[in-house]
């Protein structure tokens, strides 16, 4: 089994452009840049291709992004536009540095392109002229330069556009500059210059200037620094039918063409020795990386074809029209009038520009997205062989990654465990004593989904603005395989010098059936943990790191009253008999006190008191939620006009204080309005917190509810049944596991984590805690609105690839934590 | 002097986007005209026309244009309003009229329609009664007889059709064609005006299409002077975003739509681009716009420079550009030194500047003291 065998290409990740559709893309190893359509005005978004996410927007044009293009060294982004000016934007700063209109009225920029070696910039225009500038001679224009006369673009026409037109202000720190009419070339083609490209030519000095025009001719231009261009040859590609893009590749032209053909010359006799009918629709976008070219159209297809001119693979994924290309990294990008960016994984151009750490994150996601496509549903018979697979895929990730791996048979009829082990270096002087023991407890059986609810196939994993969709991306895949990663870059860098064991399990959302005796059958694997580690939880919001170090517990009940009679006719037999619901609803009435509170004797009574530390910790949190009310999900604090003490009493009752809960209350029969049902039912939970002890609160809610049922007047029979799911947990904030975990999230976030707990429950944590006498320490990974157990749920890329790196560092800090204590 | 307006996209407009509802349109710029040369008359009062092709080719209707024209004013005819609001065309020509020469009258409404072409102008032929005589005895006697106002325009359209072969032709002709026909009807208008001593520019902007390639002129017989004005602006939509303000939407670097007008239909700035003087666009049956410089006695390389001497150019064997056919069992392509393609501009007859001619020969060193006027243009087009 291969599972991480990474070599197909596919979808990485989606982006999308607000409202625009993307015209233009330009990418350096780190940033992606792209260029949409807009009437008044159209931003250039920057995207951090790390996490996907949008970093900034570069504003100044007033028309549509047409082209984007690099300087060779990234630091220089040219901007060509509807609006008849190129921008020039540094590419650290983000600011505009030039702002070069022509003296003429060009229309659209449909291309820009810059040489280094003669730092001069050419473009392609509507009005048919290919200008260009030296930045060698940049220099401040005088405002309404007396040669500008005719341009309805850049300059106020005096009559027609008075009124309506409002006057731009003037931009800081930009050098607005103006091309002179000695660097224009009027007329170079007869429709609009559609590309431009720099290249070089066989057996021929110096750069050329290749140019494509609306009537289809490709004309090659000498350039000299300095000097007007000069026309050389030109390339006949076709009757009506424009040349839209062009690329160069070992000594051949392609030439994208209007109607679906790629023209391909041979630049070593300029003749056309191809003609592919490449597309359906006009080919928009043509791109080059390592030994292949990929071509982008308006029919939606993106194509790959080979050295010998063959297509190589079809990617559908857009709909409406490609429009722009571009790559980096190994990523192919393109980008389409649906407003969507796509990032495609494609073999790396160049081998010696290989991040080391962004290529195993690739593997992650890789192994993320195989993984969630088993919807592995526990407690569902029918899904319990893709479950079985889910484990498999599990064990062989583990193997694959280094690691000792084996399943570990569940319950009957249920699913089984998956072990793994990631063994400390054998070879670490600094080791005295054996090494520290890691367990990690997770699981990889996922809530259900219904597709019909959902954006994105939830058993496929869509990249999409930053984020990971799919079932289980957040709940408990995606940071479980963040765990795997990041134990097995540490032993494969010679740095990992603890045991990291796993202990994932596939029954968790259905109240960890099996597990514990499961556990106990292989006890001799998990016996010597020093430390358990989960990330099963999220922050609090969207931005501040978390820890978390409280769960309730719960304990779920169901009462039952029967009567020994039929459901009966209340007309009949109403006032004759004991009615089982109005028994249930008298019983409910003694469980809850108007306050809220439980009605039950003694509930209250073995609460840890609250010790000033722990009151401390929620100072930070209200302080937050007050300062960032938009990043809350449950509660607005501003909103409902609530003070911070009341703010902190609210968190307080949510994650520190038990509660009772009355969930649902059902009768047997018809539910007919004229029916006394023979039977009541009704379900009751409570969330316990320490030191509330699970065995002590049952006993005396069933004392208590039935004291309530006996003083009523009744012949019906009461039935309690309570079923303990999990106890409750709580780590000690203060113990030096979470210390370590707290400066591990500090380095990779830059501020300290909130710690907080949650209202919702574990089962497993506590009684590991217990049954293997190790402390617990809860790194959750995802957002607040990762949307777990919900339609949409997803992770944060960012999220994820921080997760492992924070999961990391807690696991080098270890070692040192375990030198200090010895 | 006149308005006038056409329209060609892939699909299909609602006159009324063109005509009525926009704030500048052509029925406003009827009354409120404000780019016009002639600031006597501000008014384009004396009636309108406007012609449309089918959406969907039907045999029975065959490929001619409608056209529909009235004397009254633009702004206040009821019937062209209903028909806006109610007909779709990919290719409209609409003018408003204010007369200089002819009488106000139906017949003497642009745009006009023979066989499957269909014709407008905006300007005025100079002293045109000096040469009707010439023109009138140039024309075969079919076309002589299609002529029934009094204008100099259309007397102008029938020349253009007597440069036809076939002008009556079921099929749609090539756009070089078409071109050429209208490159030489400009050169016959000039050469009968000199041979009558007219001294008087004429302003030719033209516009003619098969219902499937638009050409179009933008004209005046003067070295110095500046033509009537002319318009474009392409894109992918042409949308309202509040009611009567339109703007061109590039949501596509190609072109679903092009709009050439004698003034901008939008206030937005960005969408419209001067035709320069003395050039002829092209609008191909794909949408490309293609812009040749008329170059001939009246050609004004200002800001143009001229060729530069030893540029070759490639001429295809079997891929023929112009022809509108394509061999495909001949796709090589040859290139050899050609100097044909590119005259030696000026031309010879032209009176030039001798500073202009004294660039021709340039030394290198010499040519960056004079850098505006060593701009070269490829290939222009020259007027038989």
């Amino acid at each position: 089994m291969h599972a991480l065998n990474n070599n197909t290409s596919h979808c990485l990740h989606t982006l999308t452009q607000d409202e625009d559709s993307v015209l233009s893309l330009a990418a350096t190893e780190k940033l992606l840049f792209s260029g949409g359509q807009g009437a008044h005005g159209s931003d250039i978004h920057v995207w951090d291709l790390e996490h996907f996410r949008l970093k900034t927007n570069l504003k100044g044009h007033l028309g549509s992004i047409l082209c984007l293009t690099l300087r060779d060294d990234g630091k220089w982004l040219f901007s060509s536009s509807g609006d008849g000016t190129v921008r020039v934007w540094d590419t650290e700063t983000f600011k505009c540095i030039y702002h070069i209109h022509s003296s003429q009225d060009v229309g659209d920029v449909f291309s820009v392109v810059f040489s280094s070696s003669l730092n001069t910039m050419y473009i392609g225009c509507q009005n048919t002229s290919i200008q260009w500038f030296d930045f060698s001679d940049a220099r401040q224009d005088v405002p309404h330069s007396p040669n500008i006369t005719h341009s309805l673009r850049n300059h106020n026409t005096p009559r027609f556009f008075e009124g309506p037109i409002s006057a731009k202000k003037p931009e800081e720190q930009v050098t607005r500059c103006s091309i002179p009419d000695s660097s224009i070339f009027q007329n170079s083609h007869f429709g609009y210059v559609y590309c431009l490209l720099l290249g070089k030519v066989p057996n021929v000095e110096g750069e050329i200037l290749f140019s494509g025009s609306g009537e289809g001719d490709i004309k090659l231009w000498k350039l000299q620094k300095g000097k007007p261009i000069e026309p050389w040859k030109t390339l006949k590609a076709g009757v009506d039918a424009s040349t839209l893009t062009l690329a160069l590749h070992d000594g051949f032209l392609f030439c994208g063409s209007q109607g679906g053909n790629i023209k391909i010359f041979d630049l070593e006799t300029f003749q056309l020795i191809r003609s592919l009918i490449a597309h359906e629709d006009d080919v928009l976008a043509l791109v080059v990386r390592g030994s292949q070219v990929y071509s982008a159209s308006a029919d939606g297809v993106v194509k790959q074809w080979n050295r010998s001119f063959e297509p190589l693979q079809t990617w559908n994924d857009h709909s409406g029209s490609v429009l722009s290309l571009t790559s980096t990294q190994n990523y192919l990008i393109s980008g389409g009038s649906d407003k969507l960016i796509k990032m495609w994984s494609i073999a790396k151009g160049n081998p010696q520009s290989e991040p080391v750490d962004s290529a195993a994150e690739d593997v992650m996601l890789y192994a993320l997205e195989k993984w969630i496509s088993m919807p592995t549903v526990s407690g569902v018979p029918a899904q319990l062989e893709e479950c079985r697979r889910g484990a498999k895929f599990l064990k062989a990730v583990l193997q694959q990654l280094g690691a000792e791996s084996r399943l570990i048979p569940g319950a009957p009829g249920h699913n089984p465990l998956v072990y793994g082990q990631f063994s400390a270096r054998a070879d670490n002087p600094e080791q005295q004593g054996r090494p520290l023991n890691v367990l990690v407890y997770g699981h990889y059986d996922v809530i259900a989904a219904d597709i019909k609810k959902w954006d994105h196939p939830p058993f496929k994993l869509t990249g999409k603005d930053g984020y990971l969709y799919g079932r289980g991306a957040s709940d408990n895949k995606g940071p479980i395989l963040a765990c795997i990663f990041a134990a097995s870059e540490l032993q494969e860098q010679q740095q990992l010098d603890v045991n990291v064991k796993f202990l994932i399990e596939g029954e968790e959302e259905n109240g960890s059936v099996g597990f514990f005796q499961a556990v106990e059958q292989n006890i001799n694997l998990f016996e010597e943990a020093d430390v358990i580690l989960l990330s099963n939880s999220y922050w609090l919001g969207e931005d501040i790191p978390c820890l978390t170090y409280g769960l309730r517990g719960v304990i779920h009940s169901t009462l039952t009253i029967n009567s020994k009679n039929v459901d009966l006719h209340s007309g009949v037999d109403g006032g004759a008999v004991s009615e089982p619901l109005i028994d249930m609803v008298k019983v409910l009435s003694e469980l809850v006190n108007p306050d809220r509170t439980a009605k039950i004797p003694g509930f209250y009574d073995c609460i840890r008191p609250l010790t000033s530390h722990e009151d401390a910790l929620y100072d930070p949190i209200v302080e937050d939620m007050f300062n960032n009310p938009s990043g809350q999900r449950h509660w607005d604090p501003l909103a409902t006009g609530v003070t911070k003490e009341e703010l902190k009493k609210k968190l307080m009752a949510r994650w520190r204080n038990p509660s009772l809960t009355i969930h649902q209350v059902d009768v047997s029969g018809p539910k007919n309005r004229t029916v006394i049902p023979r039977s009541a039912k009704a379900s009751v939970s409570m969330r316990i917190v320490p030191d509330q002890e699970v065995a002590d609160i049952t006993k005396s809610f069933e004392e208590h509810v039935r004291n309530v049922f006996g003083q009523l007047d009744t012949e019906n029979e009461i039935e309690i049944d309570i079923k303990v799911v999990a106890d409750w947990w709580l780590g000690d904030t203060e113990d030096r596991f979470f210390k370590a975990a707290e400066s591990a999230i500090e380095q990779e976030w830059g501020q300290k984590p909130l710690f907080i707990r949650e209202g919702g429950s574990v089962p497993a944590i506590r009684w590991l805690e217990k049954r293997l006498k190790a402390a617990a320490v809860h790194i959750p990974m995802g957002q607040s609105s990762d949307q777990a157990h919900l339609n949409n749920e997803r992770i944060r890329l960012q999220n994820l690839n921080s997760g492992k790196r924070v999961i990391k560092s807690f696991l080098k800090g270890l070692r040192t934590l375990e030198a200090a204590q010895s | 002097m006149c308005r006038m307006l056409l329209y060609k996209g892939n699909q299909p407009i609602q006159l009324a986007h063109l005509l009525t509802k926009p704030a500048h349109s052509i029925i406003n710029q009827s009354f409120d005209s404000r780019l016009r040369l002639d600031t006597r008359r501000p008014i384009n009062g004396d009636g309108f026309g406007v012609g449309w092709y089918e959406s969907e080719p039907d045999p029975e209707l065959g490929a001619a244009p409608c056209i529909f024209t009235s004397v009254t004013p633009a702004w206040n005819n009821m019937n062209l309003i209903r028909l806006a609001d109610k007909i779709k065309s990919p290719l409209v020509f609409a003018h408003v009229r204010a007369s200089t020469a002819g009488s106000v009258s139906e017949s003497n409404c642009h745009p006009w329609q023979y066989g499957r072409l269909m014709f407008m102008h905006n300007g005025n032929i100079a002293d045109f009664h000096l040469i009707k005589r010439k023109v009138q005895e140039s024309l075969t006697d079919e076309i002589f007889l299609t002529v029934n106002g009094n204008t100099d325009s259309e007397w102008a359209f029938a020349v253009f059709l007597n440069q036809l072969k076939t002008p009556r032709q079921a099929e749609p002709f090539c756009h070089s064609v078409l071109k050429e026909a209208m490159l030489k009807t400009i050169a016959k208008l000039n050469a009968w005006g000199k041979e009558a001593g007219i001294t008087e520019a004429s302003m030719m902007n033209f516009a003619v299409t098969d219902g499937v390639s638009v050409v179009c002129s933008r004209y005046i017989s003067s070295r110095t002077l500046e033509a009537a004005s002319l318009y474009f602006s392409s894109g992918t939509r042409f949308e309202s975003y509040k009611p009567g303000h339109y703007r061109m939407i590039k949501a596509d670097k190609r072109e679903d739509i092009v709009v050439i007008a004698s003034e901008p239909l939008t206030f937005e700035k960005a969408d419209w681009l001067t035709i320069p003087s003395n050039t002829v666009v092209v609008i191909t049956s794909k949408l490309n716009v293609l812009m040749y410089p008329i170059v001939d006695e009246y050609h004004n390389p200002t800001p143009l420079g001229r060729a530069p001497e030893g540029a070759s150019v490639a001429v295809v064997q079997g891929e023929g550009r112009g022809d509108g056919a394509r061999d495909q069992n001949h796709r090589e392509v040859v290139f050899v030194e050609d100097h044909r393609a590119i005259p030696t501009v000026p031309a010879v007859d032209s009176p030039r500047p001798d500073k202009e001619q004294n660039a021709l020969g340039l030394s290198e060193s010499t040519a960056r003291d004079v850098p505006a006027r060593a701009l070269a243009n490829t290939a222009p087009v020259m007027v038989a």
